[in-house]
């Protein structure tokens, strides 16, 4: 069976809002996409095939879905326009829909399914027809000879289906999946007590209690004496300082949440905050107590004026050294040039670099790594600020290097980096805590003790 | 920001209007400082604060703690939501007392003259 998932602007324009940077399917629920769900449903129910049809595509889509070998699918993409209707799209992917029975999902629809269960589509004898169908959605299957009968289909065991129209909606779904339903999915992160979902590079400071049911995101910092639950959701990218409790609320993603304060019964995005209980809302313009979180990481004048400045001497350094030895192991035929993708930050933004390779070990090739020389080409790159003198390890653009950078917001590639300074084995766990570490905790001092080692090592050959 | 002062035989009642931030503290401070002067009672009408941060709320507990000093109160009146939401944030609310009208606040103070804020009350 092959899934058509189709979702129009229409049905997450009230996702519209400047309190949420993604795209509307992106939104999280629990710190998983809205979509992820649904894909994590329609996988369930045991189709192989899925096409997911936006009227607005979007960069972020793709890069997070790719092409669903993570969920063991072939997801592949479609577009739509505001008035086609489900037969016009149908018509639009023919290739795609015909051969095989599907089932199209209409709208942005939440299933309760349980992850635990085996679905099956009750046809009765009958070709097609809807499984389910509401004002906000509908779920429509297909024969592979399709009859065009309109006739509701059954879900065996059958679920519940909710349809998210506002954004208390949304806050409400998630405090059922946080409180009763944590065990139907698969939420991001990992369970040391029951109820209790922690996503990775969590750091908790001293004497903080987490009161299940609670599920944090990734990249999440509570500070000293914090209280987080019972009954609390903590996105991605969140800080909770010193002494403030969060309960029966939802914190999004990049939110900072002052010192001392008592969020009961909220939802908070950045600087935002709705009481949920009557809807009252407001923007707080005080930093100190709520503010959001800069997603990217700002280069910053000084930042680059220094790595600019680095880059500068180091060429000045390498240069004369370069020029003898690279065409002495030219000469040689020694060493190769090879252009290679990388992944740049972690929006998924690549660029090719051309590196110097070679399996040789002469007197030359240990000089030229010793020297850092196999650096040099890259020097340019600080300048176009692609790359910073010292930062995380280069990622190859592919399928494992994506998925490795997606939940990886602090990434930033440097000419130097964290693994070789500290002389770790590239790709492994302790280079990746290691990265982690580092690029939450960047610094001037850090960094240029970094250069300092990473070019000590490589003069030591080690 | 606006401050209106009318004082009473044993109260001094400060409405005040408009902003409650960073960029104003001091008119509020140093108009507290001077109202305790004459009273260590004093009722702060917020009903025409629109907006209030942490600066404006560290000038109202600062103002409380002189007033406690004297053994006297600052009671509050009628926060707008948004600046009741935030004082519920901050905790704030906790250490003042809360009247939904000027005049059950003046009550409140001819009730027990010597009440000190414990928590919230909202009357």
């Amino acid at each position: 069976m092959n899934s058509l998932i189709i979702i129009q602007e229409k049905d997450y324009s009230w996702l519209r809002s400047p309190h949420f940077e993604d795209h509307p399917a992106m939104v999280s629920l629990c710190n998983k996409p809205l979509l992820e769900y649904l894909i994590d449903f329609v996988v369930l129910l045991g189709c192989k095939k899925i096409r997911l049809v936006l009227e607005e595509p979007d960069e972020s889509v793709n890069r997070y879905f790719g092409n669903g070998e993570r969920w063991g699918v072939a997801i592949s993409y479609g577009n739509c326009r505001a008035v086609d209707n489900l037969k016009s799209v149908v018509v639009k992917s023919a290739g795609f829909c015909e051969g095989s029975p599907l089932i199209i999902f209409e709208g942005l629809l939440f299933f309760h399914y349980d992850k635990n269960c085996r679905y099956e589509i009750l046809t009765q004898g009958i070709g097609s027809g809807f499984l389910f169908k509401s004002g906000t959605g509908s779920v429509f299957y297909r024969t592979e000879d399709d009859t065009g009968q309109e006739t509701d289909v059954k879900l065996n065991p059958s679920l519940i289906i909710s349809s998210p129209q506002q954004q208390l909606d949304l806050f409400n779904l998630a405090m059922q999946v946080v409180r009763e339903e944590q065990n139907r999915f698969v939420l991001p992160g990992y369970g040391t007590e029951k109820g209790v979902v922690i996503g990775r590079n969590v750091e908790m400071g001293r004497k903080v209690k987490i009161h299940g049911p609670v599920v944090v995101g990734n990249n999440v910092r509570i500070l000293g004496e914090a209280v987080v639950g019972p009954n609390a959701v903590i996105g991605n990218n969140v800080i909770i300082d010193d002494g403030s409790e969060v309960r029966d609320s939802v914190v999004l993603a990049n939110t900072y949440i002052g010192r001392s304060l008592l969020i009961i019964g909220k939802m908070v995005a950045g600087n935002h905050i709705v009481a949920v209980n009557n809807g009252n809302s407001i923007e707080i313009s005080d930093e100190f107590i709520l503010s959001p979180i800069s997603r990217n990481r700002s280069f910053g004048a000084l930042r680059y004026a220094v790595n600019v400045l680095v880059a500068g001497l180091l060429a000045l350094f390498q240069f004369v050294p370069f020029c003898i030895i690279y065409s002495i192991r030219w000469v040689w035929n020694d060493l190769r040039l090879e252009k290679k993708r990388f992944l740049v930050n972690s929006d998924g933004g690549t660029r090719l670099f051309l590196l110097p390779v070679s399996h040789h070990s002469t007197l030359t090739a240990e000089m030229f790594r010793n020297l850092s020389l196999d650096k040099f080409l890259l020097l340019k790159e600080v300048f176009s600020g692609k790359l910073q003198i010292v930062g995380n390890r280069l990622i190859p653009d592919n399928e494992e290097g994506r998925k490795f950078v997606k939940d990886f917001s602090s990434y930033m590639p440097g000419i130097f980096n964290y693994t070789e300074a500290e002389r770790l084995e590239p790709e492994t766990f302790e280079s990746e805590i290691t990265e982690r570490y580092y690029s939450e905790n960047r610094g001037f001092l850090k960094e240029t003790k970094t250069l300092g080692k990473a070019l000590f090592n490589n003069l030591l050959g080690k | 920001m606006e401050i209106n002062c009318i004082s009473t035989e044993q109260v001094n009642i400060l409405t005040l209007s408009g902003r409650l931030d960073g960029r104003n503290p001091r008119i509020l401070k140093e108009k507290l400082t001077q109202e305790l002067r004459t009273s260590n009672r004093i009722i702060l009408d917020l009903s025409s604060v629109n907006y209030i941060d942490s600066t404006g709320l560290g000038v109202l507990v600062g103002g409380l703690k002189k007033a406690m000093r004297q053994e006297g109160d600052i009671r509050l009146v009628s926060p707008s939501n948004e600046v009741r939401m935030l004082m519920e944030l901050t905790r704030v609310d906790k250490v003042f007392l809360i009247y939904s009208n000027q005049e059950t606040a003046l009550m409140s103070y001819s009730d027990n003259t010597t009440e000190q804020p414990k928590a919230r009350s909202s009357q």
